[in-house]
């Protein structure tokens, strides 16, 4: 199961616009892979690309070396999560997740209930869509697809639909979905926290280009740009540098060694339970906000401080 | 809104449908169980003589033609209706032009529209012109006054009532239905049949009730362009009020015309608990 997908070269331009400007990316087997962006960045036309919906104006999608572009969606070993689910509402959850089993070879009764167990939908099967929650409905969009077991499972903003309570714990499901059934997942959003939280790699996506490609961690904490930065979480911009929130201490006197620190006022200090957002700003003008957990202390407004932050911690990105 | 002004606004509505409707049906249903008046009107005594000639084989001969017309005109209507009603749910920024197409012979009454036919069919028409000229054929075609021309002209009258309520079904759809069953494997045409085709069926009822209704009572296209040959129920019930000056009769056939089509609407209402329409 899962497999290897490669784009090469791949763009998509229509008459004025050109929504994907030849991305070239190798999707490993197994791997949970997060296209990430601002709306019109190109992420779900790459999606609809792969899907088949849409042929691409120029370059090639590759699954385990054998060319897709060309082929019609229906002949394509993929399969779409839709962000609106797009259940067949005439048809009961039964009907929707048994509605590919007769075009596709391989699967039968036996993915059928493994899939019905898996995704806990043994009593909803003669529900129709209109009789189910959100996250009843995102399950069943899913079994309708891996009951297929496609070689690769495309989701487009499947989570953006549930309520934000929801959100999280399908969110925690999905990854363990994953793991269990080891096919390819591309998952697209514009949720940064989704994609860190999700995905063995990201491609972060701006006006149809490659922002970066890389593991969560690298480009939360070595974003090559500004807008990488920016995207992926708050960021202060120290004059050449940037710094986290949570990167920044805030002390009273001098840090000590392995510490760089500027002289700063503070401006406000939020409590917000688990941590404390202090306003402060430094000598030079600019205008920093810090994490800092509850513990270290409160500070009042005018108070004289040192931002201090480690230069490991140092954001270096190009503009913009 | 409160009751008593919800109630006063459905006065207007209620009183005219009482008189229209309510009214004529009374008189109706009690002309069909008198005796004919020398020079047509009812008289006594009270009778089920007109019910037994409904019976007769030249009388359900008509009934059944008129339902086979009527049949024949709807089905046509949704074969010619489906595949633009979809074409037209898929046409973008052209879509609000092709509705107001659709919609164009309203503008013209279908008196004129149908004598406009008459033009076209007969034997020095257009059509026959055109084709005698060419020396394709050398006699004029019987295109007129006949079977064939009345259902020509239903289906023409009443293709707007079919196109409507299929293009708003279909309008209805998401587009990703479609996209998500070719994804699950489905050809074009297998996704039509298990897709698009189910979830029109509402439309698909609406418009045959739509067509059929009307079809099974007309009375102006058959009388025009059947020419008298084609006797269909609209033609014989306007003749009993007219030339045969028998009331009672035509009473009768209203009554049974109208019996069978709410008879239809009951087994349609049946079978489906949702709205028609």
């Amino acid at each position: 199961m899962g497999a290897h997908l490669e784009l090469q070269n791949l763009a998509k331009e229509y008459p004025g616009h050109t929504a994907l400007a030849g991305l070239s990316v190798e999707i490993e087997q197994g791997e949970f892979f997060s296209l990430l962006g601002p709306s019109g960045c190109g992420k779900t036309t790459t999606l609809r690309l792969i899907a088949g919906f849409e042929q691409p104006t120029r370059g090639h999608i590759l699954l385990d070396g054998q060319r897709l572009d060309g082929l019609p969606p229906y002949a394509r070993n993929v399969s779409t999560v839709f962000q609106s689910y797009a259940l067949f509402p005439h048809l009961t959850v039964r009907g929707n997740i048994e509605f590919g089993l007769r075009y596709r070879n391989g699967a039968g009764r036996q993915a059928m209930t493994d899939c019905v167990e898996m995704l806990g939908l043994g009593g909803k099967l003669d529900r129709y869509p209109r009789e189910l929650s959100g996250g009843e409905k995102q399950r069943v969009a899913l079994a309708r697809s891996l009951v297929l077991r496609p070689a690769v499972l495309l989701l487009d903003e499947p989570l953006s639909a549930l309520d934000p309570n929801l959100r999280k714990q399908v969110r925690a499901e999905l990854r363990a979905l994953q793991r269990r059934v080891g096919i390819t997942f591309v998952f697209v959003t514009h949720d940064r926290e989704e994609a860190l939280s999700l995905s063995d790699r990201i491609l972060l996506l701006k006006d149809g280009r490659c922002e970066q490609l890389g593991a969560p961690q690298e480009l939360y904490q070595r974003p090559r740009t500004r807008f990488a930065a920016s995207f992926l979480g708050p960021v202060n911009w120290i004059s050449g540098f940037g710094l986290r929130p949570e990167a920044a201490r805030i002390t009273r006197t001098p840090p000590a060694s392995g510490y760089r620190s500027a002289p700063a006022a503070v401006r406000a200090s939020l409590f917000l339970g688990n941590c404390v957002h202090v306003e402060a700003e430094l000598d030079g003008g600019a205008r920093i906000v810090a994490e800092i957990s509850p513990s270290e202390g409160a500070f009042r407004p005018d108070e004289r401080v040192f931002v201090c932050w480690r230069p490991e911690d140092e954001i270096r990105a190009a503009e913009p | 809104m409160t009751t008593r002004l919800r109630l006063a606004a459905l006065m207007p509505a209620a009183a005219l449908m009482i008189a229209t409707v309510g009214v004529p049906f009374v008189v109706l249903a009690a002309y069909a169980f008198q005796s004919r008046g020398a020079y047509g009107g009812v008289m006594p005594p009270w009778t089920l003589e007109n019910w037994q000639r409904l019976a007769d084989p030249l009388y359900l001969g008509i009934l059944l033609r008129s339902l086979l017309a009527a049949a024949l005109s709807t089905a046509l209507c949704l074969v010619m209706a489906f595949p633009l009603a979809l074409a037209i749910t898929r046409a973008g920024r052209w879509k609000n032009l092709l509705l107001a197409l659709v919609m164009l012979p309203f503008w013209t009454s279908l008196l004129i529209r149908t004598y406009a036919w008459m033009f076209l069919l007969r034997d020095t028409g257009l059509i026959n012109a055109l084709l005698l000229r060419a020396g394709l054929i050398r006699e004029p075609l019987p295109l007129l006054y006949n079977w064939g021309a009345v259902v020509l002209g239903l289906v023409y009258a009443h293709l707007p009532f079919m196109v409507l309520p299929l293009y708003a079904a279909l309008e209805r759809q998401e587009p990703h239905l479609l996209e998500a069953a070719a994804d699950l494997g489905a050809r074009h045409w297998q996704a039509f049949w298990r897709i698009t085709l189910p979830l029109a069926a509402p439309g698909i009822r609406a418009g045959i009730l739509l067509v059929f209704i009307p079809c099974l009572g007309a009375y102006l296209i058959p009388d025009l362009l059947g020419g008298g040959k084609t006797i269909l129920a609209g033609t014989l019930i306007q003749n009993q009020f007219t030339a045969s000056r028998d009331w009672p009769f035509g009473a009768a056939v209203s009554l049974a015309l109208m019996a069978a089509v709410l008879a239809l609407l009951w087994l349609e209402t049946r079978r489906r608990e949702e709205p028609l329409l």
